[in-house]
């Protein structure tokens, strides 16, 4: 029981049960702890590090191995985390992106874009310069509207 | 032209401190003066009366070692400009009562129980006693979160337009976010150079030299005494990766050893001290109950988007300080009904208004000193206090942790990161590697040599006593009575 968050988070968010041994569900733990604690939710605190799939923390992956084969157990969210898993589950699920990017690309696209512009570039970069960088490091994420749009979502998530 | 200091400050700890004119402006903001409303320790004057110093000695405190440590490593005064600066401003984000009020507003994600509350807390206990299976620390650098007074620090420097041009006139529109990066710990922008971070954020920064001198000599205890003159004259960087890291060299290991010793010292010895962690307690029930309600102290949305995000008025922000905890409390006192206060709550505030602490349950304290993990895991679960009192609804059990460093030896490290590297990894492997050595140094205590550019961590050197003690922690374990059905009968005791 390394963080009891995970598995419970992971079900509301993705309305499935986590399973450690498929690779897009790590990948999609992975994005979703790193967005929500940078909108402020506390399921941890995890240092990333830029990698082929956008931010990535091996201490969540640890833990992740840890959590694997517990039961999904019920918790009783404040109000203000019931507020911010939504926020981001709403963002997840825009039925657009899903349907072209698909969800492991759509939460890799926007992990990645706040990763770039909040850790890597500067405060003064804009849209564009960030969306560069995006499609030269991730030539699959090749939609260029789907792509804004993520960036103006992300912008409404965190401050 | 060097730095020109136009004032200078009487600091009982480091002598005068020297300050130029952008810095005084500074320390003339309101949000700045709000400092001197926060104590350093919280409530820890209550068992050691002489520290009453606040985060505003300290902040100055920290500048001036910082700026030690860049004059040492002889950087331009361009750069020491802005060092200084994040050092002045490093604390400016820091809740009321220190860490007691911060840490509520790092696990507000669960409400518990009130009928089972004990049991919910001394769950968690469980998590504490399973993370020590995991191998060795993987992650160094970790950057401040959203809600750290770090990252809250960060945002207002970013919003208050007063500091913004002071900074700006004084450092350069581009130093904003520089001292951001520093003051968050953020090592990923390349127009921050890590050296920077790390003389503000690593195992031998400026911050825990300050506050470990400013704790001990406040407290009184002898803890907190090192050589850091010695320490200081021996930092030199050197570059790994391309990047800059700090170093000592072979001359400042004893200093080292003794400064990482005297802090485990003044953890287990003050900070841990029983009555601190069991009045601090108390005090992060409470508030960890007001923000979950919305009562008396904002959410960390409200402080953020309402209080912080202001254009500029930051009224509410300025009375948010130790005053504000008491407040609080005196108003759950008085008006309990009004807030819907469990009892609980009501009790609590009473008994902290009135210097009162829980009663310890005699014979529960649990002291491990040990490297071996699996003992130390075997030791606490086969405790007494654990068996006896982990599913008890009446008594919680608090838990204190430190280690000695976070360090272990390179070989251990690069063999625990290349068997375990992850299957999605594979392809990132060398950088992947290179990455976490990278942290790995700029985290830790790195000696180089004068012969040559290799440098190494303070567990790996044959000179060093981390290299003996790498992998020590302490852990505590202590029992508290906290009937829930009976708190008003409960024997407070007076402190």
């Amino acid at each position: 029981m390394a963080n009891k968050f995970l598995l419970p988070v992971y079900k509301k968010v993705f309305d499935q049960q986590f399973s450690y041994g498929n690779f897009e569900d790590r990948l999609k733990m992975q994005k979703m702890v790193y967005l929500l604690q940078e909108e402020g939710v506390d399921i941890g605190h995890y240092g990333f590090d830029w990698y082929k799939h956008g931010p990535y923390s091996q201490a969540l992956l640890d833990d992740m191995y840890m959590e694997s084969g517990s039961a999904c157990m019920g918790l009783n969210y404040t109000s203000e985390a019931k507020e911010g898993i939504e926020n981001l589950k709403d963002i997840f699920n825009d039925v657009e992106a899903n349907s072209i990017y698909g969800i492991r690309n759509w939460t890799e696209c926007l992990a990645s874009i706040h990763f770039l512009r909040n850790k890597e570039m500067g405060s003064n970069a804009s849209e564009e310069e960030i969306l560069q960088v995006l499609a030269k490091r991730k030539p699959h994420l090749d939609n260029d509207n789907l792509n804004k749009k993520a960036y103006r979502l992300i912008n409404s998530l965190t401050m | 032209m060097g730095i020109k200091f136009t004032d200078r400050i009487l600091d009982n700890v480091h002598g005068f401190i020297e300050y130029t004119n952008a810095e005084k402006a500074i320390m003339n903001t309101l949000l700045f003066k709000r400092l001197q409303s926060i104590k350093q320790l919280s409530i820890a004057n209550w068992i050691f009366p002489g520290t009453e110093h606040t985060r505003y000695i300290h902040s100055l405190g920290v500048m001036h070692i910082a700026d030690k440590i860049a004059q040492q490593l002889e950087l331009p005064h361009t750069d020491r400009k802005i060092i200084r600066m994040a050092g002045l401003l490093h604390d400016i984000g820091h809740y009321p009562l220190s860490h007691v009020c911060e840490s509520p507003y790092k696990r507000s994600m669960e409400s518990y129980t009130e009928n089972s509350l004990c049991q919910e807390i001394n769950r968690d206990i469980k998590r504490h006693i399973d993370k020590f299976s995991l191998p060795i620390t993987k992650e160094f650098m970790v950057e401040s979160i959203e809600g750290h007074h770090e990252a809250v620090g960060a945002t207002i420097i970013r919003t208050d337009q007063e500091i913004r041009k002071i900074i700006t006139d004084e450092c350069g529109e581009e130093s904003i976010d520089i001292i951001c990066d520093i003051i968050t710990g953020n090592v990923k922008r390349q127009d921050t150079n890590p050296l920077w971070v790390q003389i503000l954020h690593s195992e031998i920064d400026a911050d825990g030299i300050d506050y470990m001198m400013r704790d001990a000599a406040f407290a009184g205890t002898g803890f907190g005494s090192f050589e850091m003159n010695q320490l200081i004259r021996c930092l030199e960087k050197r570059v790994y990766e391309g990047r800059e890291i700090l170093c000592i060299n072979e001359k400042g290991i004893a200093a080292a050893d003794q400064y990482l010793i005297n802090k485990f010292f003044s953890y287990s010895q003050v900070v841990f001290n029983k009555h601190i962690s069991n009045l601090e307690w108390m005090a992060e029930m409470i508030v960890d109950w007001l923000l979950k309600q919305d009562v008396l102290f904002p959410t960390k949305e409200h402080l953020l988007k309402r209080w912080i995000n202001t254009d500029g008025n930051f009224d509410n922000y300025l009375s948010f300080t130790d005053n504000f905890f008491w407040k609080a409390l005196d108003e759950i006192k008085t008006s309990p009904t009004k807030y819907y206060a469990p009892d609980y709550i009501v009790e609590l505030s009473k008994k902290l208004l009135n210097h009162e602490e829980l009663p310890f349950v005699e014979g529960s304290e649990i002291r491990i000193i040990s490297k071996d993990k699996e003992n130390i895991k075997n030791q606490l679960c086969d405790s007494t206090i654990y068996k006896k009192y982990v599913n008890d609804k009446d008594k919680i059990i608090l838990y204190n942790q430190r280690p000695m460093t976070k360090n272990v030896p390179y070989q251990d490290f690069i063999e625990n990161i290349e068997k375990n590297i992850p299957k999605e990894l594979e392809e990132d492997r060398e950088e992947y590697v290179k990455n976490k050595l990278l942290s790995r140094y700029m985290e830790g205590i790195c000696v180089c040599n004068k012969s040559d550019s290799n440098i190494h961590l303070l567990c790996d050197d044959d000179t060093s006593l981390m290299k003996q003690l790498y992998g020590i922690k302490l852990v505590i374990f202590r029992s508290f009575h906290f009937p829930l059905a009976d708190k008003a009968n409960l024997n407070f005791q007076s402190i």
